[in-house]
């Protein structure tokens, strides 16, 4: 089993973000983990919760400073947390319906999807955050 | 079970997304507070600590970015009741830590920590929620 980590490639240099961004792979770690010490589909279901609910209020904090500071990249980047929020929707019922194999193509997908969004759309925002003091 | 700490609509701040991390928040605390009672083992008990302590940060982070937004004049002294509580729950974690027994913390939840929780959120909170409501409607 591989584990899930933070990366110094993925800092963007505004520590407030970068740490919600570790605790969001740490906690896809801890999915991971008990999937692979075939932990019961309760303690899952209670990683997996945490998981998404852990990601809305990321997303409502990032989206929170958006608004302070009139981050003009703001509704494109809203638009993709809503695809996110959506996809998680749906991941969270498959594993409801069909149970813990769909563990480890739900933490694939997003820790895929988190990596390539830090590293791409995240980014965007950086100056204008830096601008604006964090 | 009955939840202690039970959110009802009666504590609702007018904003969704502080009622759901609400909501979330007080869950939490029910949950770590039977894991303790019914003797769950120690890794289960660790990360219920650990998601609640990081959701707590994260939460009362957001809620000041929400009084900031909204210029809630009291905001500084609101960010005071938070420090606080934030100093007495690494105390908790500590005694945790440090192998208070099972009863012990239990005692701790029920009458701190959930309270001041419900407390904050029906007292505290809900005064930037009068102070928003009547000055943006």
């Amino acid at each position: 089993m591989r584990h899930i980590i933070w990366k110094q490639e993925y800092s963007l240099g505004i520590s407030v973000i970068d740490n919600q961004h570790k605790q969001f792979l740490e906690l896809m770690d801890q999915a991971y983990e008990a999937f692979y010490k075939n932990e019961s589909k309760e303690q899952l279901s209670v990683l997996i919760e945490n998981l998404r609910d852990y990601t809305l209020l990321h997303f409502s904090t990032e989206e929170k400073y958006f608004k302070l500071f009139n981050y003009d990249g703001e509704n494109e980047h809203v638009e993709r947390h809503l695809q996110l929020k959506e996809e998680l929707i749906g991941l969270t019922k498959k594993f409801e319906a069909e149970g813990p194999d769909v563990v480890p193509a739900l933490i694939d997908f997003l820790e895929n999807w988190l990596v390539g969004h830090l590293s791409i759309v995240d980014r965007k925002y950086v100056s204008c955050f830096k601008e604006h003091g964090l | 079970m009955k939840y202690l700490f039970e959110w009802t609509p009666s504590i609702s701040v007018g904003d969704p997304i502080i009622d759901a991390q609400h909501q979330r928040l007080l869950g939490e605390v029910n949950t770590l507070l039977s894991y303790l009672i019914s003797e769950k083992d120690d890794a289960t008990v660790a990360n219920a600590v650990k998601f609640l302590d990081t959701y707590i940060d994260d939460h009362l982070a957001y809620e000041e970015l929400y009084m900031e937004e909204h210029r809630y004049p009291e905001r500084e002294n609101h960010i005071k009741y938070h420090k606080d509580f934030i100093e007495h729950y690494k105390a908790f974690k500590g005694r945790l830590n440090g192998g208070a027994s099972r009863e012990a913390l239990a005692l701790e939840i029920e009458q701190y920590i959930g309270n001041w929780w419900l407390t904050h959120i029906a007292v505290e909170d809900h005064k930037y929620a009068e102070f928003i409501k009547s000055h943006e409607s």
